[in-house]
Order: C-alpha cells, then sequence, then structure tokens
C-alpha cells in the first residue's frame, strides 16, 4: 500500500470514527491533528449554559476528589437520559448526581459511584441503597453463571425491583477496562417487550485492582417481566443492538 | 475583507490535570468547555443530550489525561478527537438524525465567513487550517463543515447533497490533506 492510500484509508476512519489501529499510524496521527484543527477552525467556542457550567465544575470536584482518595471512577450513564414514550424527546437532566456526602462514605468503603439522577440526590451509599432494595418486597436475585475464557473467574448477582425500575450489578473477577476501547454494557432480557431484542441498561466500567465493584442501573425502558440480565463488552458508549456472539456473563432468573 | 482572527499559542494544562491538580481541571473547563459545548450544540442540538454528553467527554478527558503526548499533536488536538468521537457515538445511538441548525443561525460567529467573534482565540494549528477552509470552494468547504463539525457520516452529506459518496470521501480527503501540509510541521516524529 502507498503513501497516498494509507493516507486515504487514515482520513476515512479519522472522519467516520471509526478506531485507529494501535498505536496509531503516521497517516492516522495527522489525519486526527488535521481534523481536529479544522474542527476548531470550524466551530468558534459557545458560552456554556449555566447548569452544565455548575455541574462541570461538581464533575471536576468529585473526580478529583476520588483521584486524590486513590479510586478510579465509575460512571453510570444509564440515568443519564431516559426516554419518552409519549413525545420521543429526552427529558431534562436536572441534578449531576456528584453526591459529595455519599462519594465521602464510598470513599471510606473503598469505591465511589459517579451518578446521575433526576431527583434529589440521595445520602445514602450504594451499597446502602442496595441491601435495602434487596429487602424490598418482590425485589429478584440471580446470581452470574461463570463467564468464557478471560471471563471465567467473573463472580457476581444482580438485584432488580421491577416496581422501581431499580438494580444493582455485584461483580468480583471481571477484568477491568479501558473506557477508552471499550466499556462493559448491560442488557435485561424481557420477553413481555421484546423477545428478540433485549433492553439496554446502560454502560459501566471496571476500574483496574480488582476487588468487587458495585454497579446501579435504572434502564430507559420500562421493564415487566425480566428473563436474563447479559454484560457484553462493546465500544466505548456503548451499543444500540449488541453483534457480540459471546456475553461476558449471563444471569438467568 | 475577513476580519482577522486572533492567534494564540498556550501551554497544555492536561498534565497536571493527570497529577490531580484541581487548579488545572479548572482551568481546563475554562479553556475548552466553550468548543465541546459548541459541537456538542451542533451535533446534539441545544438538549440535554447535549449537556450530557459533554459532562461524559469531560470525564473521558480526565481520565486519559496521561495518555497526552505533545510530541503526537496539540492539546486542543486531543481535545477536540475525544470531543468528536463521543459526538459521533451519541449521533449513532439516535434513532433519528438530529435536527441541525439553520445554518443562518451559525453565521453570527463564523470565522469561515470573515465575522468571527474578535475575542475567538485559534491556536497556531487552527489558524493555519481556517486558511486552507477560506481557499476552498463554497461546496468543498460545506461538506468538511458538516463533517467535521456536525459529525456527519459521508453517506449522510451524499444523501444531503446528491454528491456522489466517492465525491464527498474526495473532497474531505483533499481538504484534509491540505490542512496537514500546512501544519505538516507539528506532527513530524
Amino acid at each position: 500500500m502507498n503513501d497516498e492510500s494509507r493516507w486515504e484509508e487514515a482520513v476515512d476512519r479519522v472522519v467516520e470514527g471509526v478506531a485507529s489501529p494501535n498505536p496509531p499510524s503516521r497517516e492516522d496521527q495527522d489525519a486526527t491533528t488535521a481534523s481536529a484543527a479544522a474542527i476548531r477552525a470550524l466551530v468558534p467556542p459557545e458560552k456554556v449554559p449555566a447548569g452544565l457550567r455548575d455541574r462541570l465544575r461538581r464533575d471536576a470536584d468529585g473526580f478529583a476528589t476520588a483521584r486524590e482518595a486513590g479510586t478510579d471512577v465509575l460512571l453510570f450513564p444509564a440515568r443519564a437520559r431516559k426516554h419518552s414514550t409519549s413525545t420521543n424527546h429526552w427529558f431534562p437532566l436536572r441534578a449531576w448526581g456528584w453526591q459529595v456526602a455519599a462519594a465521602a462514605a464510598l470513599l471510606l468503603a473503598g469505591w465511589i459511584g459517579f451518578q446521575r439522577t433526576d431527583g434529589p440526590p440521595s445520602p445514602l451509599p450504594l451499597n446502602v441503597q442496595r441491601e435495602r432494595l434487596v429487602g424490598s418486597l418482590g425485589t429478584l436475585n440471580a446470581r452470574f453463571a461463570p463467564g468464557f475464557d478471560r471471563y471465567a473467574g467473573l463472580e457476581g448477582d444482580v438485584v432488580w425491583s421491577t416496581d422501581s425500575q431499580d438494580g444493582f450489578l455485584r461483580l468480583r473477577g471481571i477484568p477491568a477496562n479501558n473506557p477508552a476501547n471499550a466499556q462493559y454494557q448491560l442488557w435485561i432480557v424481557d420477553p413481555e417487550r421484546d423477545d428478540q431484542f433485549p433492553v439496554d441498561g446502560g454502560v459501566f466500567d471496571i476500574p483496574p485492582g480488582g476487588g468487587e465493584t458495585l454497579v446501579r442501573f435504572q434502564p430507559r425502558l420500562p421493564i415487566s417481566k425480566p428473563t436474563a440480565f447479559v454484560i457484553t463488552r462493546e465500544q466505548p458508549g456503548g451499543v444500540v443492538k449488541s453483534r457480540n456472539a459471546k456475553p461476558v456473563a449471563i444471569a438467568r432468573l | 475583507m475577513p476580519m482577522p482572527v486572533l492567534m494564540e499559542t498556550i501551554d497544555p494544562l492536561l498534565p497536571a490535570v493527570a497529577a490531580g491538580d484541581r487548579s488545572a481541571m479548572e482551568s481546563c473547563l475554562e479553556r475548552y468547555e466553550g468548543l465541546v459545548w459548541a459541537l456538542a450544540r451542533r451535533g446534539l442540538g441545544p438538549t440535554p443530550e447535549a449537556e450530557d454528553i459533554v459532562q461524559e467527554i469531560f470525564i473521558e478527558l480526565w481520565r486519559s489525561a496521561a495518555r497526552f503526548n505533545p510530541l503526537a499533536g496539540s492539546e486542543a488536538a486531543f481535545v477536540a478527537t475525544i470531543a468528536r468521537r463521543r459526538l459521533i457515538d451519541a449521533r449513532r445511538r439516535r434513532s433519528r438524525r438530529p435536527e441541525s441548525l439553520p445554518l443562518d443561525e451559525l453565521r453570527d460567529s463564523d470565522p469561515i465567513h470573515g465575522n468571527a467573534d474578535p475575542e475567538t482565540r485559534l491556536d497556531d494549528e487552527a489558524m493555519r487550517a481556517l486558511q486552507v477552509l477560506r481557499s476552498l470552494p463554497e461546496e468543498d468547504r460545506r461538506m468538511m463543515e458538516w463533517s467535521l463539525a456536525d459529525g456527519m457520516s459521508h453517506a449522510e452529506i451524499s444523501d444531503r447533497t446528491g454528491t456522489p459518496l466517492g465525491t464527498v470521501k474526495s473532497v474531505i480527503r483533499r481538504g484534509l490533506s491540505k490542512i496537514r501540509q500546512v501544519i505538516g510541521r507539528n506532527t513530524t516524529p
């Protein structure tokens, strides 16, 4: 392949948002730099809405606090965008819950959750919230079967409340991911909704260092009778429909 | 006659961000939040989803700060690349094409047409890219803008303009090749 062909392929990858080879070729680096320069030339900075500006600073504070405590951070985007079935518009996001009080408690427990909520922030650490959900009437519980290959050491369970549309994953032995390359994604199988396509439960990250990870999820679409919870590993940000033939783990109810 | 766009050379903040420096994180927000928000608003509209994505972009930026290599490109390029990838992912997750803003709404601060906000500051690479973009035929520049600034795919641009897909690719490749030539000194290992 000549230089021109390599350049054209690199441009197409960068422009279309396809991952570059690792490590990136010189052509990929050049295409990235050129496209980024064009973007900065084409898009004048704009004044950020006041609410977003405040949330960004709370994010920064929460992130710095977590880093100072020597922990990595988990992002739970599943609650960020709730889908309105009646209008097909996104509900306004009113609060970005870097819950400082909860974070302090979570740091003591060795982990921290970043969580966005549409209501008032809860003062309770996630593990306490999980235990409360476990004790609620009608809450379902299932263990994840050991995964394949590199996921054979996975242990964990899922608790789910159809009444509150709220659930928690508790995972151990699942390899850490680099969010820039891949993220884990939860799927909920609900034949009452669709017997072919599971519902997206959101993406999450596993920080390095092992240990137990707790993930709270609140799917965008209502779940009525779940029969299984499936974890896959997908591109950053997740996918609309998983094409992964081999799930990371499955918990059947 | 186009108004001059001021050029600014800035020291990178990401190494200090990677070290956990809170003031660097604040400076990082001050420096880039306007660009990231502008990109998100263009790609997704002034929606809660766009605000949501901006937050995700900055979290990814802070988490990735240690990977920033000034020899491989500028900090602004690093930020813009992360932002654009996230926005392309967000667009793909949408089941419908986002409503783009009428171009007239963008003209008030459009540097291509020479009426940029006088406060707009461009770094060296962006300034060179702007000169190239101003030299392109209007139709070519518009395709590059839709692709790079709005995150439209080649196929979407082809559908929108009725231009053959291969021509769309060629226009964008050629435009970026010219920009590469004028800023190439920064990307040579």
